[in-house]
């Protein structure tokens, strides 16, 4: 009875753990992986080990949203930090030379991070580097044995804090994605549907739409590590980076045609225009709206539903009606400006059907997810 | 053991000078509440107009980075990192005008303006889910940089003359860049550009910036 009673007590804790802010679990796992880093210098060295200490304390920064290859990366970096410069301090004598050298080392990295890389991919990398070598160089040591020891220390430390980093509060790639997609989606359903309706004249006050995009901001607006950003990282899981990035960058571009949209229908249209064309707005938005209901489901249920409706005819049918009330040459588009606004908002209707449906086709089956 | 007398009352000294200083803090915050609250909120706002600088800018490295192909991710990861941060600049300036009625009105003008040009921004950076090729881009990448110059500089302007009495308002800049990319149209284009379509609505979406600049600048000079 006392075991169950503990395992419960223990599930508790982890579960309202996982439910942490991000800080607190990082800070969590920091400080875990620098205590174990002291207990095993003890046990090690009978000492405190600075260099222990410290990459424990590094690497435990890589943690599930950086990935295994990156702490590799990152923990090779250190040893190469320790490595030139124990053989520089051994080598040489004279500290002029020395600290002539530490500076080339950090201005050339500096540059080739902003010259070379077009990307700053490398930033963590040198950093960790400068750091280790600056400290390495900071406190010289004098034969290959002390080298060797601090080599030790440093691989022990990228251990104890990959493990940390690692192992503490893990999660689910899978299922971490789809949770954290799944309140924007919902917030982008919203408000699509309702700037639709503040177009077409549907009751739609302005506080109502403020409200709405206040939601979807906020959904937007995340802390680190409420927002599926890691699947950016460098080291992400090669199996699932390319569809993870495909999905998210896809839906950050119908968040930006859903605020140009909004931007769009602010402006003024003549109501008989509007009036000819409104029903086919109507109905093609209630099909993207569909569609982003299906890909919310799937996320929710895990599951695939059958769709009866036509996500082709419905967009024939708007580009029709859109060419009955414009004219058809270009040049003619700057005469009036409901025009240009009626066009704009068909292509930004268009553009988010297209990305949606590339969206639903990319869905897994639920064979494919059971695997 | 005991704890002599003495060192219980310098302990208590102690802390009543620190409670006490504490105290001086706190009425001088308190009786400068309305100026902290107005300076707040002006650095809130000087930082929402610096994040959309730097948006515009990072919208315009789509056009003229020929890398974008290659690094799609990495750039729009970098988008998306400047479109939170306006984001988050943005709710600060929300919070900061609860508290703080002075300039309440024209804040709250600022904000809906500010909330335009951003919409107005994403609104012009459709143009690289609709241009592919970037050889196309190559063609008017003149253009375009003279543009990206124009509206950071106004921009740039703005950050520094916002709520103040003495104003320059001038985007003629972006006006005669926005002709030129115009007349690019026109010329070259209309008849190599795949989809020229994608051109007209992206000159139409800078012209509706541009215009919302202006106004932004005007509502802050009333």
């Amino acid at each position: 009875v006392k075991i169950t009673i503990v395992r419960k007590r223990i599930l508790i804790i982890s579960r309202w753990l996982n439910r942490c802010p991000f800080a607190l679990q990082q800070t969590l796992r920091v400080v875990a992986a620098v205590s174990l880093a002291a207990i095993v210098s003890f046990y090690f060295f009978n000492n405190f080990n600075f260099w222990l200490i410290l990459t424990a304390f590094m690497l435990a920064q890589v943690n599930q949203y950086m990935f295994f290859r990156k702490g590799l990366e990152l923990a090779c970096g250190i040893v190469l930090g320790v490595v030139l410069a124990g053989l520089l301090t051994i080598n040489v004598h004279q500290a002029l030379i020395i600290y002539v050298v530490v500076m080339v080392f950090i201005v050339s990295g500096y540059l080739f991070d902003n010259w070379f890389l077009e990307t700053n991919k490398l930033f963590l990398h040198i950093l960790f580097f400068s750091i280790t070598f600056s400290f390495a160089v900071s406190f010289p040591v004098q034969t290959i044995a002390l080298i060797r020891d601090r080599l030790g220390a440093v691989v022990l430390g990228a251990v104890v804090g990959t493990i940390c980093g690692q192992l503490i509060f893990p999660f689910n790639v899978i299922d971490e994605f789809q949770k954290k997609l799944l309140p924007v989606l919902q917030a982008l359903s919203g408000y699509m549907q309702t700037i639709i309706e503040k177009f077409l004249h549907k009751g739609i006050t302005d506080t109502k739409v403020t409200e709405i995009r206040l939601r979807l901001e906020q959904t937007l607006r995340t802390r680190p590590g409420t927002y599926p950003e890691w699947v950016y990282e460098v080291g992400f899981n090669p199996g699932l980076r390319s569809g993870f990035r495909f999905f998210l960058i896809n839906v950050e571009r119908l968040i930006e045609i859903i605020f140009s949209m909004n931007y769009l229908v602010a402006g003024e249209i003549d109501d008989k225009r509007l009036q000819e064309i409104a029903d086919y707005i109507s109905v093609a938005t209630e099909r993207n709206v569909e569609l982003i209901t299906l890909l919310i489901s799937f996320f929710q249920k895990k599951e695939i539903y059958a769709m009866t409706n036509d996500f082709t005819n419905d967009i024939l049918d708007l580009d029709s009606a859109l060419n009955r009330v414009v004219p058809g040459g270009l040049a003619l588009l700057d005469t009036v400006p409901d025009y240009m606004l009626l066009i704009a908002l068909v292509r930004c209707i268009k553009d988010m059907r297209c990305l949606l449906l590339q969206l639903v086709t990319a869905l897994p089956t639920s064979d494919c997810y059971k695997h | 053991v005991a704890v002599p007398p003495s060192l219980i009352a310098e302990s208590i000294s102690r802390i009543s000078i620190i409670f006490f200083a504490g105290l001086i803090a706190w009425l001088s915050r308190l009786v400068y509440s309305r100026v902290f609250a107005v300076s707040l909120l002006r650095a809130s706002i000087k930082l929402s107009v610096s994040s959309l600088s730097a948006l515009c800018e990072q919208m315009f490295a789509f056009f003229l980075q020929p890398v974008y192909r290659e690094n799609i991710y990495l750039f729009e990861r970098r988008f998306h990192n400047k479109k939170i941060c306006f984001m988050q600049a943005l709710k600060r300036v929300r919070m900061r005008m609860e508290v703080t009625p002075k300039g309440k009105y024209r804040a709250m003008l600022l904000l809906s303006h500010l909330e335009r040009l951003h919409d107005a921004i994403l609104d012009c950076s459709q143009l690289r889910m609709r241009v592919s090729d970037h050889a196309t881009l190559e063609l008017c990448a003149n253009e375009l940089f003279v543009i990206s110059q124009a509206i950071n500089g106004e921009l740039t302007a703005m950050i520094k003359t916002i709520f103040r009495k003495k104003k320059s308002c001038n985007n003629g800049k972006i006006t005669i860049a926005i002709n030129r990319l115009e007349e690019n149209y026109y010329h070259v284009l209309q008849i190599t550009a795949p989809d020229p379509l994608a051109f007209v609505l992206f000159i139409n979406s800078l012209k509706m910036l541009s215009h919302e600049i202006t106004a932004c600048q005007l509502k802050d000079n009333g």
